[in-house]
């Protein structure tokens, strides 16, 4: 059953019952209304009859007596009959006027009146009282009112019932355009957005609605950098591989001396782009660890100067053939607590981007300080270029995985990068409970600094 | 005289493997390392085919071509495009762009060498 045609049923539904109601509560006002109005009635009846029985006894006159009554039946058709039993001493007259009927409901009633200053004289009037006859208008009214009732009724149940229309129909427009949205999402056309402004619970669930089906397009898009990127970082260094194994091979069989050493040239080159490849499918797996939370970092103490000291030397040639002077300033700081092998990762991560991009007779710099804060006291570390900075907007998805820069390789040697160093460095750094701020202006040199605890 | 190719790609051991296997074939090589390099060495002296990666600095495969297409003595020449891109719709959209043949990498050199001639040959027929 559609919303629609179960809002339309409920409100015809309630419609029929408080028609109901309110038809039976009328009806059962009239009806006491009508008893009471019936017992007036007949008490008038019986006062008039006294009235006209009094008159008559003090006046003595049965003939008057008679048009009295007769004159009473014609204004109250409820008087059925009347039967005058006139009392003189022990004489006694009858007198009738009309018959008691055979059928209906008649009530007999009896007055009896005497004249004071004659005891013995005395009028005894029984008459029959038709009570259907005295109920007749009010069921008359009745009738008509049920007929109003009906009438107002069925046309404010017609109204109630194309208000419900309405109120359907406005009610599931929205829901029938957001199923269609929706299939239009499952369909895989992502970030569809539905145009619907209201400020009711269908236009809160349009914007969430909106806000997943926009989510779902960024992770779409994370997606396809992400295949793209893993399809560009494995097939490459792994096309060059297979392209330089045939060209060694016939240079070796031609046994030429400079076809030779070309080999052994071609040989370093498949040892760099396996060294690639190993980087990359190890940082796959840090990315897939920190993504299911299994990121594990054991925290002891350590000492920072040796470690940086150790990732700069590890940089030493490729920074001289490159003309970048790595300079090491970490010293005096006190021991961290931290991961010795994630802190070398940290470090190695953001040294490397710092060369990449900082050109020839720039240089690097590595320091740290200690801070205190209302967490306690940390020690600061930085990784300083003067290299060509970035804009606020590579720097705003700086730490995402699998995203670049623009222009990420204008003037860097080298290839592309897979775009997961700096989220690596962030999860490895949170998971230490530090932070990792960066600092840059285009042509300005870049600063990444991250914070770790002091031991102790 | 022999066959002028010019091999643009960013990446050194492209550009080595590709000129390596194109000489071994009798091609005479250039080599650029990216689009507005290539388009440079094209103003210089035109060449029979141009060899060019899709994903570039600077200027990538896909504006190359344009911008190539542009040019009046430069528009007829065959471009085979090497990519890692390997779908159908990005193979259209290539095509689209005024690419005349495609080879995946890592691609092997029969392959490479078949479809470079395969080019040279149709360039020819439609200037006889």
């Amino acid at each position: 059953m559609t919303i629609r045609s179960r809002l339309i049923t409920q409100a015809a539904l309630l419609q029929i019952a408080s028609l109901l109601l309110l038809s039976y509560g009328v009806v059962s006002v009239q009806r006491a209304l009508g008893e009471r109005e019936v017992l007036r009635a007949e008490t008038l009846l019986k006062h008039a009859v006294a009235r006209t029985a009094t008159d008559a006894l003090i006046q003595k006159d049965q003939v008057q007596l008679l048009s009295y009554l007769n004159f009473l039946k014609a204004q109250y058709p409820a008087l059925a009959y009347a039967h005058v039993v006139w009392h003189k001493g022990t004489k006694t007259t009858t007198q009738n006027l009309g018959a008691a009927p055979s059928v209906g409901r008649i009530d007999e009633r009896r007055v009896r009146v005497s004249d004071p200053s004659m005891p013995d004289s005395i009028v005894e009037i029984s008459f029959g009282v038709d009570r259907d006859v005295l109920r007749e208008p009010i069921l008359e009214r009745q009738r008509m009112m049920l007929k109003v009732l009906l009438w107002t009724g069925s046309l404010t149940a017609l109204l109630g019932l194309s208000l419900a229309v309405f109120l359907s129909r406005s009610l599931t427009t929205s829901l029938v355009a957001l199923s269609r949205v929706a299939e239009q999402i499952s369909e895989g056309h992502l970030g569809v957005r539905l145009e619907w402004e209201s400020d009711d619970e269908i236009g809160a669930l349009v914007r969430v609605f909106n806000g997943m089906s926009t989510r779902l397009a960024d992770l779409d898009i994370v997606k396809k950098n992400f295949v793209s990127s893993v399809t560009h970082e494995l097939r490459s260094p792994l096309g060059a591989i297979e392209s330089f194994l045939p060209l060694i091979r016939e240079k070796i069989s031609a046994g030429e001396k400079q076809g030779l050493n070309l080999s052994l040239d071609y040989l370093d080159r498949i040892a760099a782009n396996v060294q690639r490849l190993n980087r990359f499918i190890t940082d796959l797996l840090d990315v897939a660890k920190i993504e299911q939370g299994r990121m594990e970092c054991v925290l002891r103490p350590l000492a920072l100067g040796p470690l940086a000291a150790e990732a700069a030397r590890f940089f030493e040639a490729k920074a001289l053939a490159q003309g970048v002077v790595v300079e090491n300033m970490i010293d005096g700081v006190p021991p961290v607590l931290a991961d010795a092998d994630r802190v070398r990762q940290v470090l190695i991560n953001l040294l490397a981007n710092a060369l990449k991009f900082t050109p020839s007779g720039g240089k690097v710099r590595l320091e740290a300080e200690q801070v205190r804060d209302a967490a306690g006291r940390w020690v600061e570390v930085t990784v300083a270029d003067t290299g060509r900075g970035m804009s606020d907007a590579d720097r705003g998805r700086l730490f995402q995985a699998f995203t670049q820069g623009t222009n990420v390789n204008e003037g860097v040697a080298g290839h592309k990068g897979t775009g997961l160093g700096l989220y690596i460095v962030k999860s490895i750094v949170a998971q230490h409970g530090g932070r990792v701020e960066m600092k840059s202006e285009p042509g300005n040199g870049s600063r990444f600094t991250f914070s770790l605890r002091v031991a102790g | 005289m022999a066959t002028k190719v010019l091999v643009i790609d960013d990446e050194e051991d492209y550009r080595i493997i590709l000129q390596e296997v194109l000489r071994g074939a009798g091609f005479e090589v250039r080599l650029a390392e990216d689009g507005e390099e290539g388009l440079a060495l094209l103003r210089e002296s035109p060449c029979d085919v141009v060899l060019v990666d899709w994903m570039m600095p600077k200027m990538d495969g896909e504006r190359f071509c344009r911008e190539m297409r542009a040019v009046p003595r430069l528009k007829d020449i065959p471009v085979v495009m090497i990519t890692v891109k390997q779908t159908v719709d990005e193979e259209l959209e290539a095509l689209h762009f005024g690419v005349d043949d495609f080879v995946v990498k890592p691609c092997k050199a029969p392959e490479l060498l078949a479809r470079v001639r395969a080019v040279l040959r149709r360039a020819e027929n439609r200037r006889a």
